[in-house]
């Protein structure tokens, strides 16, 4: 988020939206509109005294109304821009009283009631649909007394209520009496997988499930004395990476109890504020009351409010649920039916939050086609760097920070202390020291004085060091000779109480600052130049994606596939839903484009080596040798091959859903098996999935399969049953599938892994089905002419293994390549320059795998569209006088940076690779004879801090 | 990469959340021009207001 | 090496013991987790000093026994929760380099009650003073390192 504030490329237009949009894709014209702030961003320093002396206090939306807040406000404390705002609602100046606290209170005179906003017409070339999801109200089902009872609390309540900055501080109490509640009850799709008119949306909300999961594992960590929770569900959805292994740990839970029902109602006792819950266990078919103290609901997520009119003013369309409808023709979910605007997240219908954030890569990578891309903005040539080889000058600066500063510390003491520390050699104050002027006089002293170390006693450097460093940069000072106080944040205030006692600790913290900087070193940006083309590993879905968007962008890509073919799995497929679209055409389609295209194609191949980091890559393969900038990996998954399961490898009419779907793939009308159409058909779920020996993870893929293999037999007159743990319908169009099904007669029986169903046949084929209906606790006997066997994803063991070994990529408990972060990072590695495509980092359906391909496409576009690649400085540098190559931080590195090389006459030294180098510092840790420095944490410097926090105490 | 003339330089990001930041960094990472129009008053979206991911338990900022 | 165990020196009877506290914070979650302490304005004991390093990863056994040995009365080292390194797995690598710090304190003959490693992330700042009052408190009541050569008093 503070990125996206930050970055020189992004110009960020909040309380804004978009008016009026014409012209063709390269070249749109848009309208937008910003409504008036009130407080001018580039004066406003959010220093907060104008929210201190503004008199009204409203309710705080942020919070879903739990808080307060004041009629000039920031939204929330780590807001972009930190830029307060007036609510002209709420605000004493537009009635008839004349308040001006605000206005008064602001030394910068940041306020203007008089701001009219304005309207800015930009020309862009695409458009990204951002706009994500709506929360269901949830007070639209009276039955469960949302909104009428003081302890029924929505899922976002809740997750306010635990945030440590939330309105209780992140202490659990229920509304009604602020006691902590011994006994919280879940309910599970609240306008969610409606089935009434009032009950809201008809798809699942996908993301309610294990949110919730996640909040019962939190409330036992904020309150240890829960008593009990009662969680209760239809279907379990973990169908995601992780979430499944993470679900079976809540099972875990003593004081987690899950009942399989959906509550028919809450009803509160109007004394004591307790609730009864209501509700039937769907598994031992008991109707019971549960007494409760608090409730929480899982809304759903509905279609924006604002998404009519958006997409009337973007001229596209909306589906029957009121999110951006997605043009079906290209399987991929990126796709408005307008060219050149792309649509990514919620704004679509329900995605996880790594699902979303592979689909807005990929749909940047869609936009960058039409685009002209320019160069950022060359900084002013900086001044040539001075001499600081002389003795340390130390420049200390002391920020006011308006009164957040100065308001607790006695700055004026301050200054006096820093002029006594050994080395500094000026010292000076200033109310904004971030603000230009404050800039420009630090510059001018750091000139005036000769400074060659410089301390500013201010905020934290986790926001103003660029700031404060570029400032150093503009007059010649090695931008690394900076050093920053955090007395503000970390210490006026924390410490606002005690300005004594805060005062003094600053002064050891301004004195441990010294050290430090009495012992920087200048250090330097290198740039590595960049081979401007990428290889794409695997010719399946995601592969060929991601090829067909770097060419598009103009990119040199190798495609290399070790089949004889490229098509991947989906040429085997028949029909791919949601949109009932031919997988075959979808297939060909982009081989044809491929083979058109100017992807160098080279399949049968094998890569044999790769070697060489970010921007050089050396490739080796089986045919023929190549450089690369950058790596895409797509080869994909297996589908998990039975055993003695369900008499898989007894009966041959009991089928792998792979096997039937090669069987419906030459079946046009009626089905036909070895020449005869089968009367009953089941289907079995969760085989290698699910499941400790096989695949610990859900599949994901095989329930909405099995839904659509299903309605195609039930269509042409088969009896289907389908054996499942949860029914995980949670693609595009997946529930209103499942519903379908169930509509059209396909019989839906849920088993227990304790239980599994049994597979009874006459020695050569499989003839019924015995499964325990839950219900009614009785054995049910299902005839089957044939049973399908939903087999799950596993990795594919050779492929992985050999590329972790090639790539160094590191591999999940599940063998399936490891994500760089499981949520925002879905397509990169820990690996600079390699990315990941499809399901080679776990189950993912059609839709999802073209996703990631484009995604995957934007993230090596952004390197390979640079001819250099900056290194930041501050990495671990090898002294090799000190090293005995003894290989220690060569093994515990993740990143592989440092290596063992031969200096010749067999001497060894280790050497650190400063492309693949972090610079954590962990190794200089590591390191048993101090070879290994840690720039700009060196450990001079840290001990030098030490020193004169313990030997120079007053 | 060659310029391609007739095409503007810029795209239009609408909605500050996490796919939102997402789609603009990308973009801006491939020395893309972005407008980034959020209709609140501050980037951040849904994702500001859950405490904690799952399953990794990251903090959701 | 002082591998003695002094006896703690005589507290004043009146005045209270205020502890000298070196804290190690990583730069990604918990020297964030501090920061958002600030932003929210959550009030906590001030008797730490914060030096921030990269990763927890970074803070060998000799950081914290220099710290002990110079007399500060506490140790805190603090990184982020597992599966949230920004390092990916420095703080594993930290929980290593913690237990031989375990091991040299104890020939130091030093109370391991001075010494911890916490996970503090970057939204965490209610955690975080939460954390510091607690180690503050407990070593108040542990009272001066052996040591310390100058406690300081109320």
């Amino acid at each position: 988020m503070m990125d996206a504030g930050r970055h020189p490329n992004i110009e960020v237009l909040t309380n804004s939206e978009l008016v009026r949009f014409e012209g063709k894709p390269g070249n749109f014209t848009a309208t937008v509109r910003r409504h008036p702030r009130y407080v001018d961003e580039n004066l406003c320093t959010g220093c907060g005294q104008c929210v201190h002396d503004c008199p009204v206090i409203v309710p705080n939306e942020f919070e879903v109304g739990m808080g307060a807040r004041k009629a000039i406000y920031s939204p929330f404390p780590q807001a972009v821009p930190n830029t307060y705002i007036i609510d002209r609602e709420n605000c004493l100046n537009d009635d008839f009283l004349v308040c001006n606290n605000c206005m008064n209170s602001c030394d910068r005179n940041a306020v203007n009631y008089d701001d009219l906003g304005a309207e800015l017409r930009l020309a862009v070339g695409a458009v990204v649909v951002a706009t994500g999801f709506d929360v269901y109200n949830a007070s639209a089902i009276p039955s469960y007394g949302y909104g009428l009872y003081d302890n029924v609390l929505s899922n976002i309540e809740l997750e306010r209520v635990l945030n440590a900055s939330g309105p209780t501080r992140g202490h659990i109490v229920r509304p009604s009496d602020k006691k902590v509640p011994k006994k919280i009850a879940f309910i599970q799709c609240v306008g969610s997988r409606g089935e009434g008119k009032e009950a809201g949306c008809q798809y699942c909300s996908r993301y309610c499930c294990m949110n919730a999961v996640k909040d019962c594992l939190l409330v036992k960590q904020h309150e240890p004395d829960i008593e009990e929770l009662v969680f209760f569900y239809i279907d379990m959805r973990a169908a995601g990476r992780g979430f499944e292994e993470f679900y079976q740990r809540s099972l875990e839970m003593p004081e987690l109890t899950y009942v399989r029902g959906r509550p028919s109602k809450i009803l509160e006792d109007a004394v004591t504020k307790d609730l009864m819950v209501y509700v039937e266990d769907v598994e031992t078919g008991q109707v019971s009351r549960i007494k409760v103290d608090m409730a929480v609901l899982s809304t759903g997520a509905v279609a924006g409010e604002t998404n009519n009119r958006l997409a009337e003013v973007l001229g596209i369309s909306l589906d029957e649920n009121k999110f951006f409808e997605v043009d079906p023709k290209y399987g991929s979910p990126l796709h408005t039916s307008r060219e050149g605007v792309y649509v990514c997240g919620c704004a679509a219908g329900i995605n996880d939050i790594s699902d979303s954030v592979s689909q807005a890569s990929g749909a940047a990578a869609e936009a960058e086609k039409f685009v002209t891309k320019s160069p950022p903005a060359q900084e002013v040539e900086p001044a040539p760097e001075m001499d600081t080889s002389g003795p340390p000058r130390v420049g200390v600066f002391l920020c006011h920070c308006g009164i957040n500063i100065a308001g607790v510390l006695d700055v004026e003491s301050l200054k006096e202390y820093a002029q006594g520390i050994p080395d500094v050699a000026f010292v000076e104050e200033n109310l904004f020291l971030c603000s230009d002027e404050g800039q420009r006089l630090m510059q001018e002293k750091i000139a005036e004085h000769r400074l060659n170390r410089v301390v500013a006693a201010a905020c934290t450097p986790r926001t103003h060091e660029p700031v404060f460093r570029e400032s150093c940069q503009q007059i010649g000072l090695n931008p690394y000779l900076f050093e920053m106080v955090n007395v503000r944040d970390q210490c006026s205030w924390v410490h606002t109480g005690v300005p004594e006692i805060a005062t003094a600790k600053a002064r050891d913290m301004i004195r441990s600052g010294v050290a430090k900087a009495r012992h920087l070193q200048p250090l330097y940006r290198k740039s590595i130049p960049v081979n401007q083309s990428a290889l794409v590993v695997g010719g399946g879905v995601g592969g060929m994606a991601a090829a067909l968007e770097l060419e598009a962008q103009g990119m040199k890509v190798y495609l290399i596939e070790q089949q004889g073919r490229l098509g991947g799995r989906l040429i085997n497929l028949t029909r791919v839903y949601p949109a009932n679209l031919s997988a075959f055409e979808l297939a060909r389609v982009m081989v044809e484009k491929i083979k058109a295209s100017r992807v160098e194609v080279m399949t049968g191949t094998e890569i044999n080596a790769i070697s060489g980091f970010v921007g050089n890559f050396d490739v080796a393969t089986t045919n023929g040798n190549f450089k690369v900038g950058t790596i895409v990996l797509a080869t994909g998954a297996d589908i998990y091959k039975p055993g003695d399961e369900f008499s898989y490898d007894r009966f041959e009419n009991v089928i792998t859903n792979q096997e039937l779907e090669d069987i419906l793939h030459d079946t046009k009308g009626k089905i036909d098996i070895h020449g005869q159409t089968p009367e009953n058909v089941v289907f079995i779920q969760c085989v290698g999935s699910r499941s400790s020996d096989t695949n610990p993870g859900c599949s994901r893929y095989c329930c909405p399969t099995t839904i659509k293999q299903a309605i195609r037999l039930r269509e042409s007159g088969v009896n289907v049953a389908v054996l499942h743990r949860d029914m995980r319908t949670v693609g595009a169009k997946a529930e209103e599938h499942y519903r379908h099904a169930r509509e059209l007669g396909v019989k839906f029986i849920r088993f227990t892994p304790e239980r599994l169903p049994r597979v009874i046949g006459n020695g050569k084929a499989a003839e019924r089905i015995e499964v325990k209906e839950l219900a009614l606790d009785r054995i049910l006997d299902i005839p089957a002419d044939y049973v399908v066997l939903a087999a799950g994803m596993v990795p594919n063991k050779a492929t992985t293994d050999k590329l972790q070994d090639i790539l160094k990529v590191p591999r999940a408990a599940d063998g399936f390549f490891m994500e760089r972060h499981a949520k925002l990072g879905p397509v990169e590695t820990t690996t600079e320059g390699v990315f990941l495509a499809g399901c080679v980092s776990g189950p993912k359906d059609i839709a999802d795998s073209l996703a990631q391909g484009a995604a995957a496409a934007a993230k090596a576009a952004a390197i390979i569209s640079h001819d250099t690649v900056a290194l930041e400085p501050t990495t671990c540098v090898v002294r090799p006088e000190l090293c005995r190559a003894c290989g220690e931080c060569v093994g515990m590195c993740d990143y592989h940076a440092p290596g063992l090389v031969d200096k010749g006459d067999g001497v060894q030294v280790a050497e650190i690779n400063q492309a693949l180098c972090k610079g954590c510092g962990t190794c200089a840790s590591w390191c048993p004879t101090g070879a290994i420095v840690a720039l700009h944490f060196t450990d001079e410097q840290i001990n030098s801090m030490l020193d004169t926090l313990l030997l120079d105490r007053v | 990469m060659a310029k391609q003339p007739g095409k503007a330089g810029a795209v239009l990001v609408l909605g500050g959340g996490i796919t939102g930041i997402q789609a603009a960094l990308d973009l801006a990472a491939s020395d893309v021009k972005v407008y980034l129009v959020e209709r609140s008053p501050s980037l951040g979206g849904r994702m500001a207001q859950l405490d904690k991911t799952f399953p990794t338990m990251d903090c959701a900022i | 090496m002082a591998t003695r165990t002094r006896p703690a020196k005589k507290k004043s009877a009146k005045k209270k013991f205020i502890p000298n506290i070196v804290v190690f914070a990583c730069n990604w979650c918990s020297y964030a987790g501090a920061d958002n302490a600030g932003v929210n304005r959550i009030q906590h004991s001030p008797h730490f000093r914060v030096i921030r390093t990269m990763c927890s990863g970074r803070v060998t056994p000799a950081f914290v026994l220099k710290a002990l040995k110079l007399g500060a009365d506490a140790v805190l080292v603090s990184g982020c929760h597992f599966g949230d390194c920004h390092y990916i797995f420095g703080n594993y690598k930290a929980v290593e380099q913690f237990e031989k710090t375990k091991g040299l304190v104890k020939t130091l003959g030093l109370d391991l009650k001075r010494i911890r490693l916490e996970w503090v992330s970057a939204a965490e700042g209610g955690r975080w003073a939460n954390l510091i009052n607690e180690f503050v408190q407990q070593i108040t009541e542990l009272g001066p390192s052996p040591l310390n050569p100058k406690p300081t008093y109320e």
